[in-house]
């Protein structure tokens, strides 16, 4: 009885490290020898956690292109220090195409100002974007009186405003560029997460948030949000009206959010281009822009030359802005 | 209201569902029971199978995961010393020493029954009264979750075994390991001493599987099975079972943990741990065998268990009715319906009440199954003590080793948990009580992070912690709860036989 016992406890063991291990990639073993790509499972390193969206999109990614690429994907995350862990294990991981992740404008525009890392754009290749984001600034107008960009302007006392991000964060950085430039006193309350600078406001907690749509629509929906304005070029459609951009109401600030994914760029070419077919073939299929067109996330589908100038001037941009914020 | 009842009965009656919570609670209470291994790792690994489900199996085999991980992290804590998950902490305490005292059969029955009523209680309190909690909750700011930390962390001193001062110097240096890593305030890096991975701060399972259960490995190194006396005896098992009479003298710790339970999980930011870590307190301070807590006290298991496991249902309020996530796992399952193509928040209760309600009986039947298969299961368990410890501390490394190793995939984290381990040991060997020190990684980002933030609203005043009503009553809570212990422990000294007995 004892032993028997002792033998389904050691059964049962290694069965439940062969399941620790699914979560385990085989790093090392570089591509196979007669050069075909892909030989094997691919991994994309999330920098960010379980659940929000760009983990989503690349799950999403990872199912509909694995029958495509003809390996299994995987999505893993790798999180911490605002995104930066996770671009360091990318550029550490091996050049065979084998290590694919995504990545976001600010993480090459901004974040490097703030914390120190040791990658460049030109260390990668940028693959194909993932979707823009839009940038807004919402109020409560039943709490805070705010339900324009003129009560903004007249509302006098400090303003506080939620957002998911410190110094380093686009949110951050834009919101106080902006403030400044309106010459609002305002000061930032950073929460841990989007939903919880949406709930912030809500409840009456700050009087504005800083956040990208399309989850407080059920707020808005109810009177408990409005969106003021956005941080987008362009004036920005949503259901429940035309939201004007700061731009166009004489703020000269702008930001559009930008997920994508990338590659080392010295990845051997071969596997580059099996990786783009890939992902074109994801975008072109329904089961795909459906999910996207049902979540609420509009596909960016620029490809390299578009997203690195993207990025480029929104360098450029960010410069500017954070200059600005120093001199106080 | 019935109506959607009923909707949710007939969503649930599918072959597949309960199939799902089976699977669900059967992995979940496995992997609970695997230190290192917790019930977000578990969502996370059977997340991909989850896309080829319908909606409704697809979530109750998350949430089979979720109860079932958090009942069978007790499993370990009671058994090894070591917890299987974070809620699980408290349980520790009072469940080692019985299995010590070779009573696990009846700690473990307990924590079963006590996890069960936890999380039926929440169970129903998720299906009748979500939108009014989440009406209370949504009123919660960082000034109240700042005073609900503080709350908990008045905590250390009857968790210290007596001696507050080593207690609270644990509790320090858990607040430094929390706070290691970027401070998502200001974006700065704090003390990783330039070491990239340590940017990212300390992930809690590694700091849990170190400071646990390798630190409970390298203080068994000295065993030798030779001169094991339990050996030489022929070891023979207390059958003793869990006696009515015990079960009712338990009956109110586990009716007013589930009640802290729920509450404290329909908070989002705080989670199983400080709930069961407040119960725990509570039941030492209000029982008559308050002073037993610690060494092997049925009630504490019930306690800690109930209010861990009461947090599974009332974190859903959040999530299901707001869109929050109130934990790690929660956080995920907000992940996993949106892969779902559900977006929590108020109009998924209008839209589709049949998911919604589906979600929300099924959390009742998860918990009613994990009762069923508890009662299979716990005389298998308490066999746990019986595998030679030898080849037992062999698998306990594989599991501590690969569960840490695959939450971040980074054999930094692997080694960061030995360092942990050492440094653990060290402080057993002074005397240190273990548990002071996760109450303070627990919570004092939570503090840190929420005290800044009220000083922003506030513009540095601190009126703002007494001014709102919520934050006033935590505040009175925690410094209820100091005076309290200070009284206790200053009390029994005017005795004229504890003085006699005692140190001075």
């Amino acid at each position: 009885m004892k032993r028997r016992f002792i033998a389904a406890i050691m059964a049962l063991s290694v069965a439940c490290s062969a399941l620790a291990g699914c979560s385990q990639n085989n790093k090392g073993n570089s591509a196979s020898a007669d050069g075909t790509y892909p030989a094997k499972p691919v991994t994309i390193i999330c920098p960010w956690g379980v659940g929000g969206g760009a983990d989503v999109i690349a799950r999403k990614v990872a199912e509909i292109g694995e029958q495509y690429l003809g390996q299994p994907i995987v999505v893993e995350n790798h999180t911490g220090a605002s995104g930066t862990l996770g671009m360091a294990d990318a550029l550490d991981a091996d050049a065979d195409g084998y290590t694919v992740f995504t990545t976001t404008g600010p993480l090459f525009s901004l974040t490097p100002k703030y914390v120190p890392v040791e990658y460049e754009l030109s260390d990668f290749t940028l693959l194909k974007g993932m979707r823009s984001g839009s940038l807004v600034m919402l109020s409560n107008p039943k709490k805070s009186g705010i339900s324009s960009f003129e009560d903004l302007k007249t509302h006098g006392s400090k303003i506080k405003y939620g957002t998911s991000g410190g110094p380093g964060s686009d949110q951050y950085v834009l919101a106080t560029a902006a403030f400044k430039m309106m010459g609002i006193e305002a000061e930032a309350v950073v929460f841990e997460s989007a939903s919880e600078a949406i709930n912030a406001i809500v409840s009456g907690q700050v009087d504005m948030s800083i956040t990208t749509p399309p989850q407080y629509y059920d707020f808005e929906k109810s009177g408990d949000i409005k969106t003021i304005a956005t941080f987008d070029p362009t004036a920005l459609e949503t259901p429940f009206g035309t939201v004007p951009s700061l731009k166009d109401l004489g703020v000269d600030v702008e930001f559009t959010g930008m997920d994508c994914f990338a590659v080392r760029a010295d990845v051997p070419e071969e596997a580059v281009s099996a990786l783009r077919t890939m992902l074109d073939k994801v975008y072109a299929d329904e089961k795909f822009t459906s999910f996207m067109e049902e979540m609420g996330y509009p596909i960016n589908d620029n490809d390299t030359e578009q997203l690195e100038q993207f990025v480029a001037s929104q360098m450029e941009q960010m410069d500017q802005y954070v200059k600005m914020i120093a001199e106080s | 209201m019935f109506a959607n009842i009923l909707l949710g009965i007939q969503t649930l009656a599918s072959a597949e569902s309960l199939l799902a919570i089976l699977v669900g609670l059967i992995c979940g209470i496995i992997i609970g029971a695997i230190p290192g291994l917790t019930a977000d790792l578990a969502i996370i690994l059977c997340l991909p199978i989850t896309y080829t489900m319908d909606p409704i199996p697809a979530i109750l085999l998350c949430l089979g995961l979720y109860c079932g991980g958090t009942y069978g992290g007790s499993v370990t804590a009671i058994l090894i010393n070591t917890p299987g998950t974070p809620a699980n902490a408290a349980t520790l305490l009072d469940g080692y020493p019985l299995t010590k005292q070779g009573k696990p059969l009846k700690a473990l029955t307990m924590a079963l029954y006590a996890s069960f009523v936890g999380g039926v209680f929440s169970a129903l309190v998720l299906l009748f009264a979500a939108p009014n909690i989440a009406k209370i909750t949504m009123l919660f700011g960082p000034p109240e979750y700042f005073c609900i930390a503080i709350f908990g962390l008045s905590i250390i001193a009857s968790v210290s075994n007596g001696n507050i001062a080593k207690g609270l110097i644990g509790a320090i240096l858990g607040v430094f390991v929390s706070i290691i890593g970027m401070d998502s305030i200001s974006g700065t890096v704090r003390f990783s001493f330039g070491i990239r991975k340590l940017a990212g701060g300390v992930p809690l399972i590694v700091t849990l599987v170190g400071l646990f259960a390798l630190a409970e490995l390298i203080s068994k190194s000295s065993y030798n099975p030779y001169t094991d006396p339990a050996r030489k005896q022929k070891l023979t098992l207390d059958r003793e079972k869990l006696t009515w009479a015990e079960i009712k003298r338990c009956l109110r710790h586990m009716f007013t943990s589930s009640i802290i339970g729920t509450l404290v999980g329909a908070t989002p930011g705080t989670g199983g741990g400080i709930a069961a870590f407040i119960s725990y307190d509570q039941a030492k301070k209000t029982s008559k065998n308050g002073d037993n807590f610690g060494k092997g006290e049925i009630e504490g298991i019930a306690a800690s268990e109930s209010a861990n496991n009461a947090t599974t249902g009332s974190t859903m309020i959040p999530l299901l009715t707001l869109g929050i996530p109130g934990d790690g796992v929660t956080a995920i399952l907000l992940g996993a319906l949106m892969l779902q193509g559900m977006v929590p928040g108020p109009s998924l209760f209008v839209n589709s009440p049949d998911l919604i309600y589906g979600i929300m009986v099924g959390l009742l039947v998860v918990n009613v199954f994990m009762l069923i298969i508890g009662r299979l299961f716990t005389p298998l368990y308490a066999n746990i003590t019986r595998i030679p410890y030898e080849l037992m501390s062999a698998m306990i490394v594989v599991y501590c080793f690969a569960g840490t190793y695959s939450s971040n995939s980074s054999t930094f984290h692997v080694m960061a948990a030995v360092i942990i381990g050492i440094i653990s040991y060290i402080l057993r060997k002074l005397d240190f009580p273990i548990v002071p020190i996760i109450l303070g990684v627990v919570l004092g980002q939570l503090t840190e992070l929420n005290f800044r933030r009220s000083m922003v609203m506030s513009d540095g005043s601190y009126r703002i912690f007494i001014t709102r009503p919520f934050s006033l009553i935590f505040l009175a809570l925690a410094v209820f709860s100091i005076v309290w212990a200070v009284y206790r422990s200053i009390k029994p000294k005017k005795t004229p036989q504890n003085a006699a007995g005692g140190t001075q």
